[in-house]
């Protein structure tokens, strides 16, 4: 750890030097001599991202109950302190104790996003660790991940020591008690805590494990464990009750503002819906809730060891929450006398009304968001979004009158089957959302109407109903997004869409093998960070990396895998079965819808793994 | 699960009786170690979150959007400690100069530590100086090194005439009439100390950073800056003056 003194030097010369400064009000502090394990809990982007995170928080908590374990934050440093510290040869450190994270027994990552990956070796590189688990000793720290992004964990496979399938709140503890255990009875070897963890913690996924084979044509043969005692698909883990589930009180509190500074609550994982594009809405299942008064009492506290001013519900469709109005009336009672914001974001058309809408007037925003995803009602049946044009004409017209007068529609472009019909009734269905503000007699008739439309390329995700769908070409996605474009006809409508070439890098990643892994280490070798930043993100030098390391990037972001093809992450059980993911695919096809699950159980397979559940009709 | 301090029997502010008139109190509070990074804008987004979980009875304007009345004395640059920060609160219930202190250093880190809270008898107008000590370390430091920096910035020396960014853009300004008053002393091996009064105020304001450029660019001091860990300095702030000498309070 550096001293005091030269820390100043350091930071004095670097924008925005709070990002590393630590010591905030909340954070943990241990005495390093008396822990058995030290755990680097690495976020791959900057701190104010990182801080925002509820991931991070509640494992930060999850690790630091446990008397031997002590759990630090480490966060990417921004391009000008990389600078700083490559010239000073000082190596990435952990907030709490300045500690080098390659001193650390453990180094975690949390894989938000894909392209956050470069990030992740970046932040290895940085920290003088060893890209590829193989070449890592005995004395370096067992690299850990884990996260959304973990479903498929082939990309990054080679870098990995172990992953972490699924919820961590217990499995991850569970993790870090094992290697205690095995360092103390002195049976500890980095080999046979591997086999172990990955034999007797459910959830453990050990890449070096597993063999794999390729057909002649590129895609997977098989995933052959290298132990017969280890199970040969690595089953997601889940919190069974949610509302015993551990939830830190005390939040660590930035000084620098930070992309969500507040208080975050989670009122339940998984969602009802069933949107054939969504990962989230697949691997986050079974759908289980935490009860109205658990959550109170978790933002009461959160809300007394912070001062926060605003508080925000999270959830993948806050508005299916089966107590939502016994929810909000119970949170209302102190937020309003302590002038706390309610916001409730992932608002569904369908499921909002007026008296959601009373509640959250306190919200100064004048603008509100909703996800129709596509024009069409043909294709909205196709992705399975279960949304009419009624439903969203009337829920913008309860904003309207409640004195609103911004509407933003998001989009995406690329579903299977879609023509350009269905790009066409983009902007016309934002036209007849402007027009149904002037037919509103409520309307705030001091302003005009403003209603964007923001349309993101279908990225194929795995784990979903289309996780076989091809991507369009970038030709195709950049056409369709300058087609999309010449249909907005009224300057009411403003229009915004992602940056094709990410998205295609992001399918890529997102349905990659394990071969991928020599790509983002030539990333890395060749300097590649902050990909997800559109500033630092170069399109041809990734196409340069593909060419130069034999990889074809069509084979997995333009190829429509085979339906009996064995898939990179056929080695993890996220709960939903390939069967039930066939038969969503083959309903797409036809256009027809699936019942949400408190209608109707569609069998998804995601009862398997047990839980507290509120909505399944059939609770089997 | 509730926190333990959810659950301590802090007095709710809404227990406490409504006085006749909102009264002021000025807080007096360091700033130290990591916290010198952290800008004057986070530093009010911070205590706006301290006032709300110390759960002291602010005084809030009556209006549409109704906040409340937070005044900081005179803002500390970002890499600068200060050791008598201050701040005035208004609240509207009753609450003892003494409760507010314990309430306020039970949310508090030690970098942030409140001193001392008592009813102020002058506004933050009436500052005109700022005391500061800046320690600055460098094996070329002597006491050769000392005099030249005592001759640079004497009363009678010629103009230091410097660049200093302001709004409407770069300016060039003499900072000598800004320093009321300057000491130097080597303080052990490759260390000086100094002690400057400099202008702190609405009237105007001197970055103590300009006294470290002055001394690199016109002695060539501190040159070294690929070296921090042998070659560093700190600046801390200890108190204010009032135009006439007097110590602020």
């Amino acid at each position: 750890m550096m001293n005091q003194n030269e820390k100043r030097m350091i930071l004095t010369s670097v924008q925005k030097p709070g990002r590393y400064a630590g010591g905030e009000y909340g954070q943990i502090i241990k005495d390093k001599a008396s822990v058995k394990a030290r755990f680097a809990f690495c976020f791959p982007d900057t701190y104010e991202i990182g801080m925002s995170n509820l991931g991070i928080r509640i494992l930060y908590h999850c690790l630091n109950q446990h008397e031997n374990i002590w759990c630090e934050r480490v966060y990417d440093p921004w391009v000008d302190m990389q600078e700083v510290m490559r010239a000073h040869h000082l190596p990435l450190t952990a907030m709490e104790s300045g500690d080098p994270i390659r001193d650390f027994d453990f180094v975690g990552f949390t894989l938000q996003y894909e392209m956050s990956y470069t990030n992740v070796l970046n932040m290895l590189d940085l920290g003088g660790i060893p890209l590829r688990a193989a070449d890592r000793g005995e004395n370096h720290p067992l690299v850990i991940g884990g996260g959304p992004c973990a479903y498929n964990p082939e990309p990054v496979a080679d870098f990995f020591d172990l992953f972490n399938i699924g919820e961590g709140e217990e499995m991850l503890p569970a993790i870090v008690e094992l290697y205690i255990r095995m360092k103390q009875d002195g049976s500890y070897t980095r080999a046979a805590f591997l086999h172990e963890a990955a034999r007797s913690i459910p959830g453990v996924y050990v890449p070096s494990l597993f063999t794999v084979t390729y057909h002649p044509d590129g895609t997977v043969k098989a995933y052959t464990p290298v132990y017969d005692d280890i199970p040969p698909v690595v089953t997601k883990q889940i919190i069974k009750d949610l509302d015993t589930a551990p939830f830190p009180s005390q939040v660590v509190m930035p000084y620098i503002e930070t992309v969500q500074d507040r208080i975050t609550v989670e009122v339940g994982r998984g969602c009802i819906r069933g949107c054939r594009f969504c990962q989230a809405g697949m691997t986050y299942r079974p759908v289980r809730e935490k009860t109205p008064d658990v959550i109170n009492c978790q933002a009461r506290a959160v809300f007394d060891t912070s001062g926060y001013e605003e508080l925000s519900l999270s959830s993948l469709s806050i508005s299916d929450y089966t107590r939502i109005d016994e929810l909000t009336d119970k949170l209302l009672s102190w937020t309003d006398p302590h002038m706390v914001n309610l916001s409730l974001p992932s608002l569904r058309a369908d499921s909002f009304t007026k008296e959601l809408m009373d509640k959250v007037a306190s919200i100064r925003a004048s603008s509100i968001t909703f996800a129709p995803e596509a024009g069409t009602q043909r294709l909205r049946d196709v992705i399975n979004k279960n949304l009419y044009e009624e439903d969203l004409m009337r829920a913008v017209n309860v904003a309207y009158d409640a004195g609103k007068n911004q509407v933003k529609l998001y989009f995406m472009q690329g579903h299977p089957t879609e023509t350009d019909e269905d790009l066409a009734a983009i902007p016309e269905l934002a036209h007849r959302v402007v027009s149904e503000f002037y037919k509103n007699p409520n309307r705030p008739r001091s302003r005009q109407p403003q209603v964007t439309i923001s349309v993101s390329p279908f990225i194929p995700k795995p784990f979903t109903a289309f996780q076989w769908e091809p991507q369009d070409s970038l030709e195709e996605m950049l056409r369709k997004q300058a087609y999309v474009g010449s249909c907005v006809r009224d300057r009411k409508v403003k229009y915004n869409h992602h940056d094709a070439r990410t998205c295609r890098i992001e399918a890529v990643l997102a349905r990659g093998d394990r071969r991928l892994s020599a790509v983002l280490e030539e990333c890395c070798r060749r300097g590649f960070r902050f990909d997800a930043w559109s500033e630092y993100f170069d399109y041809d030098k990734w196409m340069e990396v593909f060419s130069a390391t034999g990889i074809d990037p069509s084979f997995y972001a333009n190829r429509a895998y085979g339906l009996d093809e064995v898939l990179p992450w056929d080695v993890i059980d996220c709960g939903v079965t390939k069967s039930f993911l066939k038969r969503e695919r083959a309903r797409a096809y036809e256009g027809t819808t699936t019942p949400n699950c408190r209608e109707q159980c569609s069998g998804c397979g995601a009862n398997r793994l047990g839980g507290v559940r509120t909505c399944c009709p059939k609770k089997a | 699960m509730l926190s333990e301090k959810g659950l301590m029997s802090r007095i709710s502010k809404f227990d406490r009786p409504l006085l006749d008139q909102p009264v002021t109190y000025r807080v007096v509070f360091c700033k130290r170690g990591n916290l010198q990074y952290f800008s004057h804008l986070d530093l009010q987004r911070t205590w706006q979150r301290v006032l709300v979980r110390a759960s002291i009875p602010m005084w809030y304007t009556q209006g549409f959007n109704p906040h409340s009345k937070i005044i900081f004395g005179i803002p500390l640059p970002v890499g600068v400690e200060g050791l008598g920060e201050m701040v005035d609160l208004r609240v509207d219930r009753e609450i003892s100069a003494e409760e507010m202190k314990q309430q306020l250093n039970a949310e508090l880190t030690e970098e942030m530590t409140v001193s001392e809270v008592y009813i102020p008898t002058a506004p933050f107008s009436d500052i005109v100086w700022g005391q500061y000590e800046l320690t600055l370390h460098s094996p070329a430091l002597t006491e050769e090194a000392v005099t030249a920096v005592r001759g640079l910035f004497s009363a009678g020396a010629p103009p230091i005439v410097m660049t200093k960014r302001t709004k409407s853009g770069d300016k060039q300004v003499d900072i000598l009439p800004m320093i009321r008053s300057l000491s130097a002393e080597l303080a052990g091996d490759g260390t000086m100390a100094i002690h400057a009064v400099l202008a702190a105020g609405n009237a105007g304001s001197l970055n103590p950073e300009y006294l470290v450029t002055a001394m690199r660019e016109r002695l060539g001091l501190l040159s070294d800056q690929s070296d921090p860990e042998n070659c560093w300095y700190t600046i801390l702030r200890t108190g204010f003056l009032t135009e006439d000498g007097q110590a602020f309070r």
